[in-house]
């Protein structure tokens, strides 16, 4: 019995963990934000000296910022500022018991407000924060920037081929593929695959229920694959080149992505509307979208630019990518970032 | 394996003396399916150590087996030794990044032994969880960020796997036993999910002849 007990002990010590707040180049700290029945993962890499930080939101909801972190990223962002690589509630890293009933929108802003005040506990009061959310971390973001009191904790808001309104985001998407779709078919590029597309859009012009929506969606990630000039971001690729050397959750991440996918407030995610509240979002912004996006189409861009207050906005458009210009465009896109975040950190 | 009768207080060192005993027994009763029971035979508890590994995260896991049958099963020249085990055990592992895991099983092993010593096993287990997230924490639900050390989970835990192994008691008369397992272990509801993790694991059983002795149900089965 004595060596379970002194085996337990040891366990239970080597669980402690010491509050490491590293400040220099080349840092590589890892905390946990616990929250509401979720202990969430927060990656700070990169240079913490320039006291300005990129808080990645990713998008699923369920996915992870495992994948932001590519070597590129690493070269390109952390030798100038820090990124924050944060695994929202049921995704990535994250961990809970049965929380189901906290996987909510406004409990994820929560969590976002939590984890800049977190960041600021332990970098300084003084730390430069711009948000950068992508895909559904634009929704994230955009239910973040538009509740009161929060753009003041921060410098900046990044939006990536991302959505601020789901039933808007289905209107682009059918739009898109449709008018995207009898172009390429004149042109005799896979025809055999955009006619089933162009078909289906034409007999489904909306209203959107949550089974068209989700068809349309799955068009749109094969319509990016039909560009040559797009390439093609694969998942297993970069499990292969990070997932040991990040030590990635490979089964959890996988786990939590298909349950918060297919979780119930998803649904409350078509009725989220804060347009109304973007024209008091005042901080500087930077709207980056791929030409080839139909998954949270451009068209985005052009409402968020006509509706948020901001003198400072800004909108630039990769040629070359789909919805990840991050990989598919990584030097455009580390470039477009770095001068943004240099301007007005 | 060694098996202790308690009425004669004589030890049989290793597997193989038994079967090689039951052997003109079971010559003798001959017939189909013949059963005898030597119920008033002790079996120590055997002990193992294992190096426990999910891809590259490491881990340890030390566990106990106590006898609950053993039936020796002869067919013609072939024996077969089966048995069944209630082993707790307490395992570890690391995954940088996610957690610390501590968890404490209780499985049943059901264990069949060539008289050549190699085994395999298979063993499906219950038990509790406490994870030790990979990080400092702070613990924002009250309001305020509060400092917590040692944070993590508790969860009911699953574990079905098994294995292969040699009996080094057999051959080399030595009270140890090589194995090498897989586990799957489940834990519910990890955020509200189920949570999957392989375990393989390399280890070393330990057979002491004598202590924490158990009286199993012991039986040869004769075809």
């Amino acid at each position: 019995m004595k060596p379970f007990i002194f085996s337990l002990l040891l366990l239970v010590l080597l669980g402690c963990h010491r509050e490491m707040i590293s400040v220099g180049e080349g840092v590589s700290d890892t905390f946990f934000l616990r929250n509401n029945g979720a202990s969430m993962r927060g990656l700070v890499e990169g240079n913490t000296a320039s006291k300005t930080f990129l808080l990645c939101v990713h998008g699923g909801p369920g996915s992870s910022s495992f994948f932001f972190n590519s070597e590129f990223i690493s070269t390109h962002l952390e030798d100038t500022f820090a990124v924050v690589y944060w695994d929202q509630r049921n995704a990535g890293a994250s961990q809970g018991g049965a929380n189901v009933d906290h996987l909510t929108l406004p409990q994820m802003t929560e969590d976002l407000e939590q984890l800049v005040a977190v960041l600021k506990l332990r970098y300084g009061q003084d730390i430069s924060i711009f948000v950068m959310g992508h895909s559904f971390g634009g929704l994230l973001s955009t239910s973040f920037f538009t509740k009161e009191g929060n753009q003041e904790q921060v410098k900046g808001w990044i939006f990536v081929d991302g959505s601020h309104h789901y039933l808007l985001n289905d209107t682009l998407t059918r739009n898109m593929l449709l008018s995207e779709g009898r172009a390429q078919i004149a042109l005799g590029n896979h025809i055999a695959e955009w006619q089933q597309i162009v078909d289906y859009c034409e007999a489904h012009p909306g209203p959107f229920d949550m089974e068209v929506s989700s068809q349309l969606n799955s068009f749109a990630h094969d319509a990016e694959t039909y560009y040559p000039e797009v390439e093609y971001n694969s998942i297993l690729q970069a499990i292969r080149e990070n997932a040991l050397k990040y030590n990635w959750p490979i089964l959890p991440t996988y786990q939590n992505s298909m349950f918060s996918g297919n979780a119930p407030f998803n649904r409350d995610l078509r009725e989220a509307d804060f347009r109304a509240g973007l024209a008091r979002v005042t901080v500087p912004t930077l709207l980056m979208f791929g030409r080839h996006d139909f998954i949270c189409p451009p068209g985005h861009g052009d409402d968020l630019m006509a509706r948020i207050g901001s003198s400072h906005k800004f909108m630039v458009i990769s040629p070359i990518s789909g919805h990840t210009p991050m990989f598919q465009d990584e030097a455009w896109f580390c470039a477009e970032v770095r001068k943004f975040m240099r301007e007005f950190r | 394996m060694s098996i202790v009768h308690s009425g004669q207080k004589r030890e049989f060192c290793c597997m193989i003396f038994s079967i090689r005993f039951s052997w003109p027994v079971s010559l003798f009763l001959g017939g189909l399916f013949m059963y005898s029971s030597l119920a008033a035979q002790q079996v120590p508890m055997q002990y193992s150590l294992g190096y426990t590994s999910s891809l590259v995260y490491p881990g340890l896991r030390v566990a106990a087996y106590a006898p609950v049958r053993i039936v020796t099963r002869t067919n013609g020249s072939k024996t077969l030794l089966k048995s069944r085990w209630i082993s707790p055990s307490l395992a570890w592992y690391r995954h940088p990044g996610l957690h610390d895991n501590l968890y404490l099983t209780a499985a049943w092993v059901m264990r069949r032994t060539a008289r050549s010593g190699v085994f395999t096993e298979f063993s499906p287990g219950l038990g509790i969880s406490r994870t030790f997230v990979s990080g400092v924490t702070y613990d924002v639900s009250g309001g305020t960020p509060v400092l917590r050390r040692s944070a993590g989970y508790g969860y009911p835990l699953a574990m079905v796997g098994g294995g292969i192994g040699y009996d080094g008691s057999q051959r080399w008369q030595k009270p140890v036993a090589l194995f090498l397992n897989a586990h799957l272990l489940t834990m519910y509801p990890y955020n509200s999910t189920v949570f999957l993790r392989p375990v393989l694991e390399a280890g070393l059983r330990w057979m002491p002849a004598r202590g924490g002795a158990f009286s199993p149900k012991i039986m040869t089965k004769n075809k």
